[in-house]
């Protein structure tokens, strides 16, 4: 055994109650990965970071910042600019530090050397690590989320679908599968296919697919593959012959990856739906047709003094460049780099606001920030709009050609899979909108989702993580017939209970792995929408306004005859949900169907707006429509601005701004009118890049945004709903809003000796008191 | 005089008084430590409403001898002799808003017969039937009544007017009830004797000092001591800042609020009052002298100054623009009692990022009983208190080389470290109100606060820079790495450090600044703070 080999699994690791921390050997198995991959040997923080968090469904809470520090003194790893960082009084690092800095760290020099000149080393490094310190039961986890390739394991691994003993993880061939179908010892049939889309989501040992690296080179991802509709603008900005440079930032798993892969094919004049040949190169160079181009396949990889000879080379080089980069390490690179040029101290806020603007998928001109030299162009995903993608990967997902191989299967008619897949496939005219819906709430009120991030709950609904043999197993276990074999089996991975995260009507705690599930659980859908609907929903009535895939009447008609007894709490959640996602409206019942989709979801404009966002207008609206709606906005105003209601008034068609107090200590009975608004001068309109309804004065002048929340608000004050307290942020943006009113109308203010009040009668009546003053003459006159 | 390389520091700090009189001292100078410390003078029964009003009277008020110069100004104006300011007195306007609403036992009859006659006054001049004249003047009543500012249990002459306006700024005066009736007093032109101009019980001063430390500020260059922090990293974004136009800015953002922001009430009060020329004090105007302040609070008084700036030029109403300069105030306070109190305490160690060398640990307001933050936040606030205890039992503020004495003291601890928890918990920065486990917290009032304050409007920041800012100016430790600098500072352990520096959650700091629509995610790991504050940057 070679030294090096010898030093790494004599490293210290600390035990608590007789058990290894995995740590810090978990580290050194991923630098180990990346040395046996060919990869740099310093990586940034974020990389190992992100490499532990992808395991701790196993481990429990892993980060990598105690092993990336403590392992130096080791001796077997370095960390860049490590005598520049701060530290706690234990000597430790900061995590905010290493991610907002980049730090790299990896293995020394010398050992990174032996590792890649002698792989031997890394496979008995990482045998060694994983026998010596991780339980057997969670090997094959560490070795398939690291790929890690030829490692052999001594023990007999007997469970799931894996029987022999050997090379267990060729991932090298992953690329070359020309069979979606694999025939084990017992002929039966197992589907790779749902292999695959279990890869997509991590709450399995196996979710090395969701990375688009790994997608490129996957023989299932051009069937899914969904062109985002900004390559165009993108490739046309860098071919067109004005030297710029693209920025593109965002979320990890928002596709920044999947764009540069599609860019590059698109330079390099390949098929979009084709994998790429080899994987993508650090830095690509294209010849374009008018000029040289620069493909950075991720900034935020190099190390800091890398990245600011790559900015060099992007601004002082001839050509275009196209740069991805995590935000973090471009703010520090960029700001530092405008720093060196001297191009101010106030550049940052200039760059973050480019990176909090809408991205506008057909032009960049909002994007630009000038002074760099050439033109700077910075996107980042995070701001587009991702939902409008929902629809077509769910459909792709289920109309997939890869089910194709479920039709040798002797068990294929009770098959849970496949049932809950027919199900999906007779809901399909629906179920797409109501997804989308589910994710509008959820952006709109709890936290935006990569499309990783929904990628993996919809994979996750479609198997709810179930393997062909586990679903063959239910289907054997069952002692009913026919289809119904496969109904015990359905209720563990319905897709109305899976992707909420439930298991037969009941919290599956495993689901909460992941993000949209754990968000979708913080809503709670589901819950009753009203005390008259909900005793009827046990009943024909209940349900009646919706038809049911007929792949669904048995378990419906099951889980309502549960839903029915005293405990059936948990169905009659389960059956909304069902009837959320599969229920097709019967012709007719358009009201019920509302009362029903806008309970569940708990907005009662979501879907509203959604259909201005598909349209891209308001032109669904009819003259009134639109005139009522504005109205309604401008009578919640009036109550914000004033504390009366509207009802208080009895010509409601003025929005009057007064001297009201903000700290609401004292009751003023009387308020003082600074500015009165025609309600005429407002209008509503549909801001198409940033997706949402803008109430207008006087064409633009002064703007709100009418975010879904402060819409739904409206709608419940002016249905005159009590107890829906306005959310501090949409109480700023009032205020904001009434701050600008106020300022563009500061021209035309009524003259100071005009005095105009309003006080409620006795009868909650307000009235409008009008005054003249004469300062000359020092008199009030009625007005 | 300032900095000499012969004097002690310490005495230098103590000696070194901005204005500068030649007269002899009041005996509080001499024996009360926190004035000694702080200038004349925080004082803990002034509410934070009648701090922010006093503030923006002396501000407002013709300043220097002749009251002919310096309103709206932070000039002194003491080229022609003492530090004064002339206050309006506003008395017939605080009998038509607040003698209806005044206690009983207080109202004297001869203030019932000037208040009956005011009002047939006021309507004499309302034009309209005798029920318009009537309806009128309710209104107008009831609409001064909705600008009071502080009343309590308080006559009608001591309620103060929120400052919403210059017309609405006065001076304390007292009314003298016992002696009045005493004396039998039958009208008018004989009861003014009893209201007393000179007294400070409401307006204690406090407003006065903060002005002080403005004034002493801009009073002349560019100063060492500033372009020393200036010169510091966590400051750069003061660098650009020039002393002169940051006065000028200022004072326009301050005028613009006091008078142009809402002027029909400016008018209505000036037709109350030249209605009721007869319910003034007779006599000739009355000057209020000011106090003094160390000359050394010129730093804090930078950092009060730049955030004053901020607020001034947000694109928020005028109201909402007097809430933030109260809560300023406040914060300017806290933040003096514990930076004057560090520059004479050589006990303890300096802090990395914070010139102001203290640092408050604030916890989530609910965090539980026996989280390690909890109990970190409340170890923080003992620290404090105890160095503000401190503070004023040093030698240096006795007199001999002995401490003041335990009258003295308690006097001074009043205005010290009782009146940092009280204006604490008066702004929900310490919680509970009563009963043990007291601690910093940071309320949502107080992190809107901070981003109008230390951001300019419209100005975005990392979420990292932020957090070093908050430090940088008020010595709150929110990020890791300045909880690490707190945690030294509050002389936490090492194996503390560890565990702290491990739960240095800032989730619900997140979470808070989300809900106000102050924080923005740009990716999974960046997040952006923005002051939305309109204007330009």
């Amino acid at each position: 055994m070679s030294d090096v080999v010898n030093t790494l699994l004599n490293i210290r690791v600390k035990k608590i109650q007789g058990v290894y921390v995995p740590n810090k050997p978990l580290l050194i198995l991923f630098a180990l990965a990346r040395c046996q991959q060919g990869k740099d040997r310093l990586a940034p923080f974020s990389i190992y970071d992100q490499a532990l968090k992808s395991i701790s469904h196993k481990f429990g809470n892993l980060n990598a910042l105690y092993p990336f520090g403590r392992l130096t003194s080791d001796g077997v790893w370095e960390i860049e600019n490590s005598h520049e960082l701060s530290r706690n009084n234990s000597g430790d690092l900061f995590y905010s530090e290493l991610f907002e800095k980049s730090i790299h760290g990896g293995f020394t020099a010398g050992i990174y050397e032996t590792l890649t000149n002698d792989p031997e080393s890394i496979i008995m490094a990482a045998n060694g690590l994983l026998e010596k310190f991780i339980s057997a039961q969670n090997q094959e986890t560490v070795i398939s989320e690291f790929n890690l390739s030829k490692i052999w394991l001594d023990y007999a691994y007997s469970q799931g679908s894996v029987t022999s003993v050997g090379y267990l993880f060729e991932r090298e061939n992953m690329g070359s599968i020309d069979e979606s179908v694999a025939i084990d010892q017992e002929t039966k049939i197992s589907n790779d296919f749902i292999s695959y889309i279990n890869s997509l989501h991590n709450l399995v040992a196996s979710g090395a697919n969701a990375l688009a690296e790994s997608q490129a080179l996957s023989p299932y991802f051009p069937e899914l593959y969904v062109r985002f509709p900004l390559i165009d603008t993108l490739a046309q900005s860098l071919t067109d012959g004005v030297p710029r440079v693209v920025i593109l930032s965002g979320h990890a798993g928002d596709g920044k990856t999947t764009v540069a892969l599609d860019v590059l094919k698109r330079l390099k004049g390949l098929p979009a739906q084709s994998p790429l040949a080899e994987p993508m190169q650090d830095r690509e160079e294209i010849e374009g047709p008018k000029g040289p181009i620069s493909l950075i396949k991720d900034m935020s990889e190099l190390s800091a003094e890398s990245r600011q000879e790559r900015l060099r080379q992007a601004f002082k080089e001839a050509g275009s460049w196209f740069i991805i980069s995590n935000t973090g390490p471009l703010l520090s690179s960029l700001s530092e780099y405008a720093e060196k040029e001297g191009l101010g101290s106030g550049i940052e806020s200039d760059i973050l606001d480019r990176l909090d603007r809408s991205l506008n998928e057909t032009s960049f001109d909002d994007h630009i920030l000038d002074g760099f030299g050439k033109e700077l162009v910075i996107l980042n995903l995070t701001r587009w709009n991702n939902l409008a993608l929902v629809r077509t990967i769910l459909s792709q997902l289920v109309n997939h050609s890869g089910w194709g191989a479920c039709a040798q299967c002797d068990v294929k008619s009770a098959c849970p899979l496949m049932l809950n897949r027919k199900s999906l496939r007779d809901a399909e005219a629906v179920v797409g909108d109501r997804v989308r819906w589910v994710y509008q709430r959820l952006n709109a009120y709890e936290q935006r989702l990569t499309l990783r991030q929904i990628v993996a709950q919809l994979a996750l609904g479609l198997t709810g993580g179930m393997s062909c043999t586990e679903a063959r197993e239910q289907v054997e276990a069952s002692t009913a017939d026919g289809i119904d074999r496969g109904s015990a089996g359905l209720e563990l991975l319905l897709f109305s209970e899976v992707f909420f995260g439930y298991h037969a009507g009941r919290p599956w705690p495993d689901a909460d792995g992941l993000h949209g599930v754990a968000l979708s659980r913080r809503v709670t859908f589901g819950a009753p929408a009203g005390v008259e609907y909900d005793s009827l929903l046990k009943t024909e009535v209940g349900i009646g306004w919706a038809s049911l895939p007929p792949s669904l009447n048995a378990l419906a008609q099951r889980w309502q005859h549960r839903a029915a007894e005293q405990a059936g709490v948990a169905w009659r959640f389960a059956l909304r949900r069902m009837l959320y996602l599969f229920g097709v409206v019967k012709p007719g019942h358009d009201d019920r169907a509302s009362l029903f989709l806008d309970g569940f979801l708990q907005s009662p404009s979501l879907r509203e707006l959604d259909r201005w966002q598909m349209e891209g207008s308001l032109s669904s609206l009819s003259a009134s429509q639109r005139n009522r709606l504005k109205t309604s906005c401008l009578r919640v105003l009036l109550e914000v601005f004033s504390g009366y209601n509207p009802r208080q008034f009895t010509n409601h068609n003025a929005l009057y701004l007064t001297l009201r107090r903000p700290d609401r200590a004292v009751v003023q009975a009387t308020q003082l009118v600074i500015e009165s608004l025609s309600f005429q001068d407002f209008d509503l309109r549909f801001d198409s890049l940033k997706s949402l309804l803008v109430l207008s004065f006087k064409r633009g002048k002064a703007e709100l945004d009418l975010k879904l929340p402060l819409l739904d608000f409206i709608r419940r004050r002016d249905a005159g709903e009590l107890g829906n307290a306005l959310s501090p942020i949409h109480q700023n943006q009032l205020d904001g809003f009434r701050a600008r009113l106020l300022q563009v109308t500061a021209e035309q203010r009524m003259a100071e000796d005009e005095i105009t009040l309003l006080r409620a009668g006795i009868d909650g009546e307000v009235q409008i008191h009008r005054f003249l003053l004469d300062t000359k003459k020092n008199i009030l006159e009625q007005g | 005089m300032e900095n000499p390389e012969h004097l002690d520091p310490i005495q230098e700090i103590l000696s070194n008084r901005f204005p500068f009189y030649d007269d002899e001292e009041i005996p509080a100078d001499r024996k009360n430590p926190a004035i000694k410390l702080y200038g004349r003078r925080f004082y803990k029964d002034q509410t934070p409403i009648e701090y922010l009003a006093e503030f923006l009277l002396v501000f407002a008020s013709p300043k220097g001898k002749t009251r002919k110069s310096n309103a709206f100004s932070l000039i002194l104006g003491t080229e022609d002799g003492d530090a004064v300011y002339w206050p309006e007195d506003r008395i017939a306007l605080k009998l038509f808003s607040f003698l209806p609403s005044s206690k009983l036992d207080t109202r004297h009859q001869v203030h019932i017969e000037a208040y009956r006659q005011s009002l047939d006054d006021i309507k004499s001049n309302i034009s309209g039937s005798s029920e318009e004249k009537e309806q009128s003047v309710r209104l107008l009543q009831s609409l001064f009544m909705g600008f009071v500012g502080v009343s309590k249990s308080r006559t009608w002459v001591t309620q103060s007017f929120l400052p919403a306006s210059s017309s609405l700024l006065a001076r304390e005066i007292t009314w003298n009830h016992p002696q009045a009736i005493r004396k039998s007093v039958e009208d008018w032109d004989t009861a003014t004797k009893y209201f007393d101009r000179s007294t400070h019980n409401f307006f204690g001063r406090g407003g006065e000092l903060l002005f002080l430390q403005l004034a002493n500020l801009f009073s002349g260059d560019a100063h060492p001591d500033l372009q020393a922090i200036l010169a510091l990293d966590v400051y750069k974004h003061l660098s650009s800042i020039e002393i002169g136009d940051l006065q000028r800015r200022i004072e326009e953002g301050l005028s613009t609020i006091l008078t142009e922001a809402i002027n029909p009430l400016s008018g209505l009060v000036n037709f109350i009052e030249s209605n009721l020329d007869n319910c003034e004090i007779s006599g000739p105007a009355k000057s209020t002298k000011l106090g003094w302040v160390p000359v050394s609070t010129r730093i804090d008084a930078f950092l009060f100054a730049s955030e004053m700036n901020n607020i001034c030029s947000s694109e928020i109403g005028s109201l909402e623009k007097l809430e933030l300069l109260q809560m300023l105030c406040v914060m300017q306070v806290l933040r003096s009692l514990c930076m004057q109190a560090r520059r004479i305490d050589e006990s303890e160690i300096e802090t990395d990022n914070f010139i102001g060398n203290y640092a408050w640990i604030v916890a989530s307001p609910e965090a539980e009983s026996g989280t390690a933050m909890r109990k970190t936040s409340q170890n923080s606030l003992e620290r404090i208190e105890g160095l503000l205890f401190r503070a004023l039992r040093s030698p240096r503020l006795g007199s001999n080389g002995y401490p003041a004495s335990s009258k003295d003291l308690g006097n001074g601890d009043d205005n010290c470290f009782r009146h940092f928890r009280k204006f604490g918990k008066e702004i929900g920065l310490i919680i509970p109100r009563t009963g043990g486990g007291q601690r910093f917290v940071l309320s949502p009032s107080l992190l809107r606060f901070l981003v109008a304050a230390l951001l300019a409007p419209g100005e975005r920041v990392r979420l990292t820079v932020f957090y070093a800012r908050v430090f940088a100016h008020y010595g709150i430790a929110l990020g890791d790495q300045q909880l690490s600098v707190a945690l030294r500072w509050s002389g936490g352990s090492a194996s503390d450090g560890r565990d702290f520096g491990v739960s240095a959650d800032t989730a619900w700091v997140e979470e808070a600044l989300k809900q106000g629509g102050f924080l923005v995610e740009l990716s999974d790991a960046v997040s952006m703070v923005l002051n939305p504050a309109g204007g330009a940057v």
